[in-house]
């Protein structure tokens, strides 16, 4: 009989716990802890591979066979070069242009079709990129290419070239980070004080010197934060380089090479590899490099702002 | 007179104009480049996939993949989209709510921003592996262990990954929200002896929800568009979800997935058109979230705005 009212008060009071209250700290633990639990798990499962592989011939080698996964991370620099290029290249004009050169109530029109950009699905991406962008690229924009830096060997198209490879994978991504470039660095461009621009107008600059000289300098802290997320973007985009890449084995020797970047190779692999513990561990190494590569993104972002701040 | 005085100030400005001419023409080509992308990949989808649509007709969107329609990759998307917000709103808008009214703002609580944006930019297919270890791997051999029942590909791991990656967007405009609250209301709702729980429930939550509510609009519309972490936790199937809770540990039909398997299956089960129907379908479903979010945000900053 005791037993059973001290049983009763027991539950009434974790029962009375379970008020809206206590389960805020819970949720917070959980949304914290999120980040650690995916980079144990993920390191964990890549254990097998390290240890039959050992650390730098996963990591850098090149023959998949083997293991070897520094393919795939050499493809990634190389797409991720190539969509950043385009991206500041087209980007920062734009940017530069909507915000000073453009009356505010149009710029507010045309902002949203850039921003509309990001809600694109990324496999949409890939399809237009494949079915209708793809032909443009290689009967059009390569050979231009060719005609024009064919003289360096990285330039020249190679055998066989369908236009699947790292320069298409690498325009179309550029075009799925244009909201994101664009946005921070428009916004970066927007906070300069407009004091600062009526200063410069007051000693006799024109429009373009003041951006030149005054506005750029002082939003170019934004604008690396900028690029840096547009990084991270590039570099965990799946989907559309899945459809584009072409698939190669090793480095690309060209910059229309076909290759594997560490997200499309994850994807394809899985599938094939699950009978093989060890290439699936390997596969896992590659998800733990692409986490460790946001990591460091992210670091460089919060000091490049916290610079730009003091500055 | 004027035109003499015009030509002495253009010659002291060392081709200044000029460059400054030069460099607009330059923007305005870049700016109209970039501005074009958007009209040419929704173009080109809505041209091959409309057509597509209305070749099939209805039955092309009620039926399931197995009698040649899509139905039941809709209904699996809205499924997973649903069920994963059903999870990481509660979960992210309270843990939002912790870190804004409860948390003390010191290091560890920056810290902890710092793993929720970090946890932003981790790419998807990453969050698509952990659903593997985790679900597929992990908790599927503990339920073989436990019930005997063998689970590889079922919504519920889907959904629950899509939670996971929504979780740090939902925290971040919720905290956004939370802040954008004016103080004064808090203070109100104290001086009238109200406690710091209730507070948060009647003024501050009500007071934010607006916000809350067009990041969840947002971050739905991002997860009906994402194929990477379902591909290896949801898996695909061509048939309609049972409408039994046994469905959630089934796997389930996406559009995105068809996509993925359409793209992998070309020439076989489907055709390029087929592709072009289901991203169309996709892109109208996007549409028509990110159109409800953008009402919601002029419908609250005109009528709700604080005077």
């Amino acid at each position: 009989m005791n037993l059973r009212n001290e049983v009763r008060d027991l539950l009434r009071i974790y029962r009375g716990w379970l008020r809206g209250e206590n389960l805020l700290f819970p949720c917070f633990l959980f949304a914290a802890i999120l980040l650690f639990m995916i980079a144990v798990f993920i390191f964990w499962q890549s254990i097998p591979a390290l240890r039959v592989v050992g650390f730098i011939d996963l990591v850098f080698g090149t023959d998949w066979q083997a293991y070897g996964i520094g393919a795939f991370i050499a493809a990634s620099f190389l797409i991720t070069a190539i969509s950043v290029f385009i991206a500041v290249v087209i980007g920062l004009p734009t940017a530069i242009y909507l915000a000073e050169f453009i009356p505010a109530r149009i710029g507010g029109l045309l902002r949203p079709f850039i921003d509309m950009l990001a809600g694109i699905p990324s496999i949409v991406y890939g399809m237009w990129g494949l079915y209708a962008f793809r032909p443009v690229l290689k009967d059009n924009i390569a050979p231009f290419i060719d005609s024009v830096l064919g003289f360096i060997p990285f330039f020249r198209i190679p055998q066989g070239y369908t236009g699947c490879g790292a320069l298409l994978a690498g325009i179309v991504l550029a075009i799925m980070i244009f909201p994101t470039f664009i946005g921070i660095s428009n916004d970066a461009i927007r906070m300069v004080p407009a004091a600062y621009r009526e200063a410069s107008f007051a000693l006799g600059a024109t429009r373009w010197e003041t951006v030149k000289k005054v506005v750029l300098p002082n939003a170019s802290s934004g604008i690396v934060a900028a690029l840096i997320l547009s990084i991270a973007r590039v570099i965990g985009e799946t989907m559309a380089v899945l459809f584009l890449c072409g698939g190669g084995r090793g480095i690309p020797q060209t910059i229309y090479g076909i290759c594997t970047p560490m997200t499309a190779k994850i994807a394809g692999a899985v599938g094939y590899n699950l009978d093989n513990p060890v290439a699936m561990s390997a596969l896992f190494m590659i998800g733990f490099v692409l986490f460790l590569i946001s990591l460091m993104l992210i670091l460089a972002v919060n000091l490049v702002m916290r610079r730009g701040r003091m500055a | 007179m004027m035109r003499r005085k015009l030509k002495t100030e253009m010659r002291n400005l060392n081709g200044r104009k000029l460059e400054e001419r030069v460099m607009m023409i330059f923007m305005l080509l870049f700016t109209a480049l970039a501005l074009s992308c958007f009209f040419l990949i929704i173009g080109d989808i809505f041209t091959k996939g409309l057509g597509r649509v209305v070749e099939g007709g209805w039955d092309y969107l009620i039926k399931n993949k197995y009698e040649g329609g899509i139905g039941n990759e809709i209904t699996g998307t809205l499924l997973l989209a649903f069920l994963s917000s059903f999870i990481s709103i509660p979960i992210g808008v309270f843990a939002a709510v912790y870190a804004q009214e409860y948390a003390k703002q010191n290091v560890i609580t920056k810290a902890i921003r710092f793993t929720s944006e970090v946890l932003a930019s981790v790419p998807s297919i990453v969050f698509g592996l952990f659903g593997l270890a985790v679900f597929v791997f992990f908790i599927s051999d503990l339920m073989e262990l436990l019930f005997g029942y063998r689970v590889t590909f079922a919504l519920l791991w889907g959904a629950l990954t899509l939670a996971f990656m929504e979780i740090p967007g939902i925290i971040r405009t919720s905290e956004e929200a939370i802040k954008a609250v004016p103080i004064t209301y808090r203070e109100g709702s104290y001086a009238l002896g109200a406690g710091k729980w209730h507070t948060v429930r009647k003024v501050v939550l009500p007071a934010a929800l607006p916000g809350i509510i067009t990041g969840v609009l947002i971050s739905f519309g991002r997860t009906i568009g994402e194929t990477a972490p379902i591909i290896y936790t949801a898996g695909y199937s061509p048939f309609l979800p049972h409408a039994s809770p046994e469905a959630l540990f089934e796997p389930v039909g996406s559009l995105t997935m068809g996509i993925y398997v359409g793209y992998m299956n070309l020439g076989l089960t489907h055709t390029v058109a087929d592709l072009y129907g289901s991203a169309f379908i996709l892109i109208l479903m996007v549409v028509a979230v990110n159109v409800a979010a953008q009402l919601l945000m002029r419908y609250h900053a005109r009528y709700l705005r604080v005077r």
